[in-house]
């Protein structure tokens, strides 16, 4: 099923091992070379940049070759588009495999972006033809192809795209069934994501599943993440309320609102609870991102304290817990330890995390608009910046 | 660690027996790390902390409860100040390790205090008055200084950010995008003269070993600013909207050669994707102008067809030849 050769992928797994390895110093430098001789990968992925650069030049190429078709067909009828637009798709699909047969792109950038074109061709290609498609039409157009390329190419995007279009799919096609269907849909939703997860856990080791780990993990992340959503409070009253017309009124709430209270305050709690019990990074940094989702639902029907408090002690909760959690594991007990992974892959993280504090603090005082440009001509500019060294 | 594969790799005597037990003895017992984890609850926690304390000031002025949080303000800046100035290790030119991983983020939590703090002063009491910017200056003084005094990135970004605010453009990585719509001429000379003196400030940060690891925030911060500045001057100046080519390929050159010697590739996907946007907006502007005719469209979308396969060429090849 999957469009690679077996042993370059195989070879790859092998490489990821023994870089691993080779990073935390287990095995020696002339090791690692003698095994990346053994098992040559010729698959074409280049690092996360030119990826990047790939995938915006592919979109380039693609949306002006469509907008070459599109001045053929000038004056064309709607339909007539349409049918170039499902002919286009047929392309992109014949270039994608192209290139990873012919070429051995592989996380290239220019096979992602072709995967998003095509699934993008083939939904406005539809959309088209047929003047009006339902929404659980469209799901099904982005789940078919999706389903096919995350089988085919092992893609966890593509993964994540039909999980998504999935859930749409359920929820569509249920919900036409009656008022019962809608009461219990989010137990339904819940109990895909659960089987999802369960599934994805059962076989994510499987020896047979090796070339789609990443996708494994990506959708078991989303799983939980989706499980929670679905039976959380302040969702399902939004979502009920505005896709069913319930024309609920500040402080109502669904018929058997408490119930979803349940899920909403112990999911979480579960999710963190199993996370250290089993060491699942997974479901303990979900259930940690989750806990906001709780404080959050809480704090938008129940108003304890006034905001700018509640910031503060949450913060100098989180603080203290913090402190505590690090002292308490100094030194290292049952399994857990504080210390930095010895990763030289996350030295990157070190610069990343700069960005993220210069962006999230930067309430400084601003002069104000009108005597903004009075010192903001270019000399004083140029002055200031050598005037601090 | 996929302990039957590295038995395989030994099999086939690619590995020695004592790098094979090595991997035995790290997979038996490797230590759950939950550092990040640790790091995120600590810096969230700083940020509502900071946050919240900074709006209840505001809330609460006139009252007494204020002069309480000030004080409660005050306090957490100065035990944070003290706490690092106590922790930290002697004072070098070259890059110095945080003494703990608490270290950094007290720091900040002392920053942003102090910032609270001097903004409060200013708000109610005018303390720096209204001229020369001095509201927004006496804080970058304080961030590069700190930043310098205890080797952190994070304030050193802040501080830069800070700096443009000074000289009159807000930059921070999505402000860069959102606020500067690139209306006004003097913000673009400004942003120019802001992105060539960071790089240079970067470059000799470098060749004087002062603190050489902050060159890469600077030119980071250099390099995003002058090439937005270049474009947008290219957008804004109606009639020599050619001329600005000129910058641009100067910078272009410049940050090639230094992606070339450092092997960043971050550098040759910015100076691409910019030096792109620059070239081809110049090209379609002069067939748009110059030839008057419906065919000319065709042209237009041949020249990005054939430009873009070109650069995937060029990316393709510096793959190649930085690996």
């Amino acid at each position: 099923m999957i469009a690679y050769n077996h042993t370059s992928l195989d070879n790859l797994l092998l490489k990821e091992e023994a870089a691993d390895a080779f990073h935390q110093q287990l095995i020696s430098t002339e090791e690692y070379n003698a095994i990346e001789k053994a098992y040559p990968v010729n698959l074409y992925s280049p690092n996360l940049f030119i990826r990047i650069g790939l995938f915006v030049l592919t979109t380039v190429i693609v949306s002006m070759g469509y907008a070459f078709l599109l001045m053929l067909e000038i004056g064309g009828s709607e339909k007539g588009i349409g049918i170039l637009t499902f002919f286009y798709s047929l392309l992109l699909y014949g270039a994608l495999e192209f290139i990873i047969r012919e070429k051995k792109h592989y996380r290239s950038g220019m096979d992602d972006a072709l995967q998003w074109l095509c699934i993008g061709a083939i939904v406005g290609a539809a959309n088209l033809i047929f003047s009006s498609v339902t929404i659980f039409g469209q799901a099904a157009l982005i789940f078919i192809p999706a389903f096919y390329f995350l089988l085919r190419f092992g893609n966890a995007i593509m993964g994540v795209l039909a999980f998504f279009a999935l859930l749409v799919i359920v929820f569509y096609g249920v919900t036409p069934l009656g008022n019962m269907a809608k009461t219990i849909m989010p137990f339904l939703l819940m109990a895909i994501s659960f089987s999802v997860y369960w599934l994805m856990k059962q076989y994510s080791n499987n020896n047979r599943l090796r070339y789609y780990q990443h996708c494994c993990t990506l959708i078991k992340i989303l799983a939980l993440l989706i499980l929670y959503a679905a039976g959380n409070y302040f969702v399902v009253r939004e979502v009920s309320n505005s896709l069913f017309n319930l024309q609920l009124k500040e402080g109502e709430s669904v018929p058997y609102g408490w119930v979803f209270w349940i899920p909403t305050v112990l999911l979480p709690a579960l999710y963190i609870f199993r996370g250290i019990q089993k060491k699942d990074v997974i479901l303990l940094r979900s259930g940690l991102i989750l806990v906001a989702a709780v404080i959050f639902t809480f704090r938008y029907y129940y108003h304890l304290a006034p905001l700018e408090i509640a910031l503060s002690i949450g913060g100098t909760i989180m603080i203290v817990i913090a402190y505590f959690i690090t002292k308490y594991l100094t030194p290292p007990k049952h399994g857990f330890t504080h210390a930095e992974p010895n990763d030289p892959q996350l030295a990157g993280l070190l610069q990343v995390e700069s960005i993220i504090v210069a962006q999230t603090f930067h309430h400084t005082p601003t002069p104000e608009p009108g005597k903004h440009f009075d010192f903001g001509g270019g000399s004083g500019g140029g002055a200031g910046a050598t005037d601090s060294f | 660690m996929n302990i039957p594969l590295f038995e395989r790799l030994q099999q086939e005597g690619l590995i020695s027996d004592t790098s094979l037990q090595k991997v035995k003895q790290k997979a038996g017992a490797r230590l759950f790390s939950v550092h990040w984890e640790l790091k995120t609850i600590l810096y969230l926690g700083i940020l509502l902390l900071t946050g919240g304390l900074g709006i209840l000031i505001y809330k609460n002025i006139d009252t007494i409860g204020h002069q309480v949080i000030l004080a409660v303000i005050g306090l957490i800046c100065t035990s944070s100040f003290v706490y690092c100035e106590r922790k930290k290790l002697p004072f070098a030119t070259t890059k110095v390790p945080a003494p703990n991983s608490f270290f950094d983020y007290i720091l900040l939590l002392g920053c942003l205090t102090l910032l609270t703090f001097i903004t409060y002063l200013q708000v109610q009491y005018t303390v720096f008055g209204t001229a020369y910017g001095l509201a927004t200056f006496i804080p970058m003084v304080i961030l590069f200084f700190c930043a310098y005094y205890f080797d952190h990135l994070g304030i050193l970004s802040m501080a830069i950010t800070n700096l443009a605010a000074w000289v009159g453009i807000a930059i921070t990585p999505l402000n860069i995008l959102k606020a500067n719509d690139s209306a006004n001429a003097e913000i673009i000379f400004t942003g120019l003269l802001l992105g060539v003196a960071l790089t240079a400030i970067a470059w000799a940060s470098e060749r004087r070993s002062i603190k050489a690891h902050f060159e890469f925030t600077y030119a980071n911060f250099g390099i995003n600013i002058f090439f937005i500045a270049c474009l947008a001057g290219m957008f804004h100046f109606d009639s020599f909207y050619p001329l600005w080519l000129l910058p641009l390929t100067g910078a272009i050159f410049y940050f090639y050669k230094k992606a070339l010697a450092t092997s960043l590739f971050y550098f040759i996907l910015l100076i691409t994707l910019y030096g792109y946007i620059g070239i081809s907006y110049v090209i379609v502007r002069f067939l748009v102008l110059g030839i008057r005719d419906f065919g000319i469209v065709y042209l237009i979308l041949m020249y990005f067809i054939g430009s873009a396969t070109g650069i995937i060429v060029f990316l393709s090849r510096m793959n190649k030849k930085l690996k």
